[in-house]
């Protein structure tokens, strides 16, 4: 009998009846690791040995993942930035076998005035299996760190992915998403922004087909005075995929002068879809803004006729635009074979 | 440094409110729950056989049932020591004069027998657990509108009570609506024919006098193909020391072609738990239109349901909350969206003060059928202090494509720009923060009947004397 447990519980739980407080799901089994790749300046990263979570409390996606990603990666790596400095790194996860079984754990320390750009890009033909990722960023005193993933895991494969955020003063941390591939992909972001000024964009997109799922769950918990967060999930849904979005943002008191920002944006391009959004803001401290919006709807027609009166077929007008849609996140990537890659999955999903 | 003084928003003035009678009755129930207590209602009321089964089936679920796991905490609440049913010591009157006079002058005081003369089509009047009084105007009648106490329907109109008491919210739906099943007792029967059109509002006050007590009371509406009708629903309670319960239901069917108005101010004295279920049903083309002020009890469960079942019906939901010291109101709206062509407003605002909770906790659910619905969703909160608490907490569930779907909400203090630019045009700082304030609510309290509007500006007593935040 299947082993069913619960995934990106609801910081605040609500009416039963909706069965939207958690998700309820299995960790898929595998049978290799995967080939996992990290490219560096010689002395940033390190293997990571054994370490302790950097908060204690860490609830992660689920908590049997996180244990087992924690004490027992198949891939494990410490990234430190000395103050002052500037590095990239580059960590490429890549499933090549049939059925993949990989736990990678990254823990990044970045110093006082660094900055580090981190990109992720899984990939690989794996046809089922787990990939589990942890990521745990320390964004010390005026860091910047720049995180961004493109996720192009084989159609059978679940994705896990646990990521914890500690900012100090004047912190800036930015994470852009690429979230293509993958069968169920079961994304867990925790910021704690704990420093005064601490900054957090968070740019995700996503495109789901057939019975693909993504399950992204958001809690940002401003802590410290003048924190600013902004975190916007965008995507589209076709054929029988399903998202759940479940953004929290907490405004813990004293944490005063903060701002929060959500949005959850999904395009409907199936009569066979489904979109749940769990926007919740949650305030005791009276001197901060919080706004959260999420929006649902089919493609705009208005655009749809336009391109089409200028001699598009239908289908080709979507492509257009569910492709200028997610091609803005895209075009952050940065590296342009990766963008070259994710644009032609984009394509091929459509 | 210079201190910036906070705006100190007063505590609504309940004076009238909490002006309490002695604890006078013909009959109460133990304390408590139990078959037997059920049976002594049941007895006592002189129902019918299958209204004894309801009860007893649904205490058995009562039983069976948990308290949800995501409501404020009402620890406080005992339900050994709740007393279930307290009968006045007057029967139903159709004549003020026959009411006795503490009774009457409580009903005077919340200005029931002035507003029936000017305003209203119908009246009736709870206190306790049973209706002390119930008019309709002669005109209404005659088209065949009925208003009643619900025991009096259920006797009168057994079939059309039968067909509809608690199929839209079953004593399965919750711990407290199985609750409810089981110890019932009082409220409105409202039944208007197809095609008739009730212009002018009628009106049920509930009053729980009785120390320890709950009151359970049951509204059924019915507004046939065509008709139209507004229907208000005001509740107090003077305070007490120990835990009072309200546990009431409302179902309302809204048939084709009809509109319905709702329009509640709830305004129970802070030790009362209030843990209400409303419900509507819409057929094709029908408009439900929510109005809902939520100022008392100490804790408060409130989410007034539209199910929008029939091609092109529509829901309209404006609430307001206000959550002062020792309060917990979660509050809010659920819309299922189930036919075709639907649509839904929601407008909730809120303010929370003096160590008070205002939450929001919403569902916006787009079924498959639902094909080219919309729906909006707009929730403002406003915290005057930095020791309240405002929370938001929206569900929001699509699952065909063909929909348009947008939700917005906003925490926040009072805009300093707002204040700048009104300043400028040559208003006081102090008169820019009131206007602002009274702003804030101004959309919801247009929307009430003019009596609960004045009431409602006399319950929130603004004094400004500096700034806010």
């Amino acid at each position: 009998m299947e082993k069913r447990a619960i995934f990106n519980e609801l910081p605040r739980p609500t009416f039963r009846w909706l069965k939207v407080n958690y998700t309820e799901s299995q960790i898929e089994e595998g049978q290799h690791p995967a080939m996992v790749t990290v490219f560096s300046e010689e002395g940033i990263v390190a293997p990571l040995g054994k370490r302790e979570l950097l908060k204690e409390s860490f609830l992660g996606a689920n908590k049997e993942s996180l244990e087992a990603v924690t004490a027992h990666y198949t891939a494990g790596f410490a990234v430190t930035v000395p103050d002052g400095a500037h590095e990239k790194v580059e960590v490429v996860i890549d499933a090549d076998a049939d059925t993949v079984n990989e736990k990678t754990r990254i823990f990044a320390t970045v110093g006082e005035n660094a900055t580090l750009e981190l990109l992720y890009h899984l990939k690989g033909r794996a046809e089922s299996g787990n990939v589990t990722l942890l990521t745990e960023v320390l964004a010390k005193k005026q860091a910047n760190v720049t995180v961004k993933k493109v996720q192009l895991l084989g159609e059978g494969v679940q994705q896990i992915e646990h990521r914890y955020t500690k900012f100090e003063d004047d912190s800036k941390v930015e994470y852009i998403n690429v979230e293509l591939g993958g069968k169920e992909n079961i994304l867990y972001y925790d910021e704690d922004l704990i420093g005064e000024r601490a900054e957090l964009v968070h740019d995700l997109a996503y495109l789901g087909e057939k019975e693909q799922r993504f399950d992204i769950s958001m809690l940002m918990s401003h802590i410290g005075k003048k924190t600013v967060s902004d975190i916007h999930t965008l995507g589209a849904l076709s054929g029988k995929s399903k998202k759940a979005f479940r953004g929290t943002l907490d405004f813990i008191r004293g944490s005063v002068a903060s701002e929060g920002a959500e949005e959850d944006t999904c395009l409907l391009l199936d009569p066979e879809v489904k979109s749940v959004s769990l926007p919740l803001l949650l305030c005791k401290e009276d001197n901060v803004v919080g706004n959260h919006a999420a929006s649902a709807g089919q493609l705009d027609q208005t655009k749809l006729f336009y391109l089409m009166s200028r001699g598009f077929s239908e289908s080709e007008a979507k492509h257009i635009i569910v492709e200028s849609m997610l091609r803005p996140i895209i075009d952050r990537i940065g590296n342009e074979d990766i963008e070259e890659a994710a644009l032609a999955a984009v394509r091929a999903k459509i | 440094m210079e201190t910036r003084k906070k705006t100190y928003v007063e505590d609504m003035d309940r004076g009238v409110y909490d002006i309490r009678n002695d604890f006078e009755y013909s009959y109460k129930s133990d304390a408590g729950l139990t078959e037997d207590i059920i049976r002594e209602i049941w007895e006592n009321k002189n129902e019918p056989e299958w209204m004894l089964d309801f009860r007893l089936k649904s205490l058995k679920i009562y039983n069976e049932m948990d308290i949800p796991n995501w409501i404020p905490d009402i620890s406080g609440l005992d339900m050994s020591n709740i007393v279930t049913y307290v009968k006045p010591k007057v029967d139903m009157k159709g004549d003020w004069n026959e009411v006795p006079e503490d009774i009457k002058s409580t009903f005077d005081r919340l200005g029931i027998p002035e507003a029936e003369k000017t305003s209203l089509a119908g009246v009736g009047a709870q206190y306790d657990s049973e209706v002390v009084y119930h008019s309709i105007q002669e005109d209404l009648v005659k088209q065949g509108v009925v208003y009643t106490d619900i025991e009096t329907a259920l006797h009168d109109y057994e079939d059309i009570v039968r067909k509809y008491f608690m199929t839209l919210v079953p004593p399965t739906d919750h711990k407290f609506a199985a609750l409810h099943g089981a110890v019932w007792s009082g409220g409105s029967f409202v039944y208007v024919p197809a095609g008739v059109q009730v212009d002018i509002p009628l009106q049920s006050y509930f009053r729980l006098n009785a120390p320890g007590a709950g009151q359970f009371e049951h509204t059924l509406i019915i507004v046939e193909e065509g008709a139209k009708a507004h229907f208000i629903e005001g509740c107090s309670a003077p305070k007490y020391n120990v835990a009072n319960l309200h546990a009431g239901c409302v179902e309302l069917f809204v048939k084709d072609n009809a509109t319905l108005r709702y329009s509640t101010i709830e305004n129970w004295s802070k030790n009362m738990y209030n843990l209400n279920t409303k419900r509507c049903v819409v057929g094709k083309h029908g408009t439900i239109e929510w109005v809902s002020g939520s100022f008392g009890s100490k804790v408060s469960c409130l989410y007034p349901m539209s199910i929008l079942s029939g091609e092109g019906a529509h829901c309209e939901f404006t609430g307001v909350t206000f959550a002062g010291e020792g309060q917990y109101l979660d509050t809010g709206s659920k819309v299922v969206h189930a036919a075709p062509y639907t649509t839904s407003n929601v407008n909730s605002k809120s303010i929370s003060k003096s160590g008070g909770a205002a939450i929001y906790r919403g569902v916006l659910n787009i079924g498959k059928k639902a094909e080219h619905s919309k729906a909006t969703v707009s929730c403002e909160s406003l915290m005057l202090d930095d020791i309240s608490q405002s929370d938001t907490i929206p569900s929001i569930t699509v699952e065909n494509d063909n929909v348009d779907l947008g939700h917005e909400a906003k925490i926040g203090r009072i805009s300093d720009e707002a204040i700048f630019y009104l300043m400028t045009r040559g208003i006081s700082e102090e008169e820019a923060r009131a206007m602002l304030v009274r702003g804030f609510v101004e959309p919801i309290s247009k929307e009430l009947p003019l009596e609960y509007a004045v009431e409602m500006n006399n319950l929130i007593t603004l004094e400004l004397e500096g700034s806010i935040g």
